[in-house]
C-alpha cells in the first residue's frame, strides 16, 4: 500500500524552508569560524614577530655597544691601515733607483768603468765610461746590441751617443730606455 | 515586542530575507576585515620579517668583528704599528730629513758637501715623486691624504764605488724616502751624487666612523702585510727627536748695539 501523505503543500514547504535555513546557519557558522581561526593566525604571526623585533633589537644593541667599547683597538687598527695606504702609495710611484743601478752596473764586468750616471727626465738614463783596451769595447757593444734585443729585463733600448779613442783606452756615453 | 515582517521585502519572500541573512552579513565581515584588516598585516608581517633578518645579520657582524678584535695579536698589530710610523718623519723638519740622510750615507763614508732646502715649498703643491720612468706610476699629490713632502736638494761626497751602496741604503731607510732627479760623477777614486731626497710627514686619521666600518675595514689586507713586511727589512733611523742640524729651541739675542750710533 503505498504512503498516504497527509501534509498539506505549505507545511511541506515549510519543512524544506526549515530545513535550507538551518543549512545555510551552519554552513555561515562553520566558514565565519573559519574566518575568526584565519584572523587570530595572522595577529598572532604579527605579534610574534613584534615579539623577535623586540628581541633582536635589544640583542643588536648590547652587540654594537660591545663593539663600540673596544675603540682603542678600532682606532689603532684604523691608523695601521690608513698609514699603509699612504706608505703603499708612496713605494709604488717611487722610482727605484737601486734597482736600475743595479742592472746597470751588472751588466758590465770590472774592466767597464761607469764614470757618470744621470737619470734623464724619467725617460732613459745617461751612463758614461771607460774601458782599457782597444778590445774592450767589444763588451759594451754586446750589451747594447742584447738591450736592443730585449735580452736584459727592465731595459727596453739602449743607444750609443758619444765614443772616443784616446791613450789606448774608450770613452763612451751611452742612454739607456727604461723599461 | 513582536516585529511583524511585511511578506516581501525589495519583491523578495521575507522568509529569504530572514534565511540570507547570516550569510550576508557574514561575507560583509569577511569582506571588510580583508580589506581593513588582512591586506594592512599581510605586508607588515613581510616587513616585520626582513627588519627581524637585518637586525640579525647586523648583530653577527658587529659579534664577529667584536671577536676579530678580541682575538687579534695587539703586540703584533703594536709592531706593525711601529714600522709604519717610522716610515714617516715624526715633524715636518727639513733639517731633520738632512740629518737623517746624514747618519745613512756616514755609513759608508760619504758626507753632505751642500744642501739646499725651501721652507715655502713644504706645502701642498702638486708632488712628481718619480719622473723618471715611463711607467703609469702614479704621481703622488701633496693634497692626497692629507701627505705633505719634504724635499732637500743635497750634494755628497764619498768613495766612487760605493755610490750604489748609499742610494740602495737611502731606498731601503725608514722614514721612507724617495729619490728623484738624481746625477753621479767621479773622478778617480771620489764619487759626487747630487740629488734631491723627499720625506713624507702625515698626520693621524681622525674622521673614523666606527658604526660603518666592515670585518674587511679591520683587517690587514694581504697587500698590506706585505708591505709592511718589506719595510720591517728596512734599515731604521730615529726621527723621533726631532733636533734637525740647528737646535730650534730658542732664539738667541745677542743685543748687539748700533756701533756708530752717537
Amino acid at each position: 500500500m503505498n504512503e498516504l501523505n497527509l501534509l498539506p503543500n505549505v507545511a511541506k514547504f515549510q519543512a524544506s524552508k526549515m530545513k535550507m535555513k538551518s543549512l545555510v546557519n551552519k554552513v555561515s557558522i562553520y566558514i565565519g569560524v573559519a574566518w575568526v581561526v584565519i584572523l587570530l593566525v595572522v595577529f598572532g604571526f604579527w605579534a610574534i614577530e613584534q615579539n623577535r623585533i623586540n628581541v633582536e633589537q635589544r640583542r643588536f644593541d648590547r652587540a654594537k655597544e660591545e663593539f663600540e667599547s673596544l675603540k682603542e683597538e678600532i682606532v689603532l687598527t684604523q691608523q695601521l691601515k690608513f698609514r699603509a695606504k699612504l706608505v703603499g702609495e708612496i713605494l709604488d710611484s717611487r722610482f727605484e733607483y737601486h734597482q736600475v743601478f743595479k742592472i746597470i752596473q751588472s751588466m758590465f764586468s770590472e774592466k767597464v768603468a761607469i764614470e757618470k750616471t744621470q737619470i734623464e727626465d724619467g725617460n732613459f738614463i745617461s751612463v758614461s765610461g771607460s774601458t782599457e783596451g782597444l778590445n774592450s769595447f767589444d763588451e759594451v757593444q754586446k750589451k747594447i746590441d742584447m738591450i736592443n734585443n730585449k735580452e736584459v729585463a727592465g731595459l727596453a733600448a739602449a743607444r750609443l751617443k758619444d765614443l772616443t779613442l784616446a791613450d789606448n783606452s774608450w770613452r763612451f756615453s751611452m742612454e739607456v730606455d727604461l723599461e | 515586542m513582536n516585529l511583524e515582517m511585511p511578506e516581501k521585502i525589495f519583491g523578495i519572500d521575507s522568509s529569504i530575507v530572514k534565511i540570507s541573512a547570516l550569510p550576508i552579513a557574514l561575507v560583509l565581515g569577511m569582506a571588510f576585515s580583508l580589506i581593513f584588516v588582512l591586506s594592512s598585516k599581510i605586508p607588515e608581517i613581510q616587513s616585520q620579517m626582513k627588519k627581524v633578518d637585518t637586525l640579525v645579520s647586523g648583530r653577527k657582524q658587529y659579534e664577529s668583528k667584536k671577536t676579530y678584535l678580541m682575538n687579534v695579536d695587539q703586540e703584533s698589530i703594536a709592531k706593525d704599528g711601529e714600522y709604519l710610523e717610522m716610515a714617516m718623519l715624526q715633524n715636518k723638519d727639513a733639517y731633520l730629513l738632512v740629518n737623517v740622510i746624514r747618519n745613512v750615507i756616514a755609513k759608508f763614508d760619504y758626507s753632505i758637501d751642500s744642501f739646499s732646502i725651501s721652507p715655502g715649498q713644504v706645502a701642498a703643491d702638486e708632488a712628481v715623486v718619480a719622473t723618471t720612468t715611463k711607467s703609469t706610476k702614479k704621481k703622488v699629490s701633496a693634497k692626497d691624504n692629507d701627505l705633505v713632502r719634504i724635499p732637500v736638494n743635497l750634494v755628497m761626497v764619498g768613495p766612487r764605488d760605493k755610490y750604489m751602496d748609499v742610494v740602495e741604503a737611502l731606498e731601503t731607510t725608514l722614514p721612507i724616502l724617495s729619490i728623484g732627479k738624481m746625477d753621479f760623477k767621479s773622478d778617480y777614486t771620489v764619487g759626487t751624487i747630487s740629488m734631491t731626497v723627499t720625506s713624507y710627514f702625515s698626520t693621524d686619521k681622525t674622521d673614523i666612523k666606527i658604526a660603518s666600518l666592515t670585518i674587511n675595514d679591520l683587517t690587514l689586507s694581504a697587500e698590506e702585510s706585505e708591505l709592511i713586511k718589506n719595510i720591517s727589512q728596512y734599515s731604521k733611523i730615529d726621527n723621533a727627536g726631532g733636533a734637525g742640524l740647528i737646535d730650534s729651541q730658542g732664539f738667541n739675542d745677542y743685543n748687539r748695539n748700533n756701533p756708530f750710533s752717537f
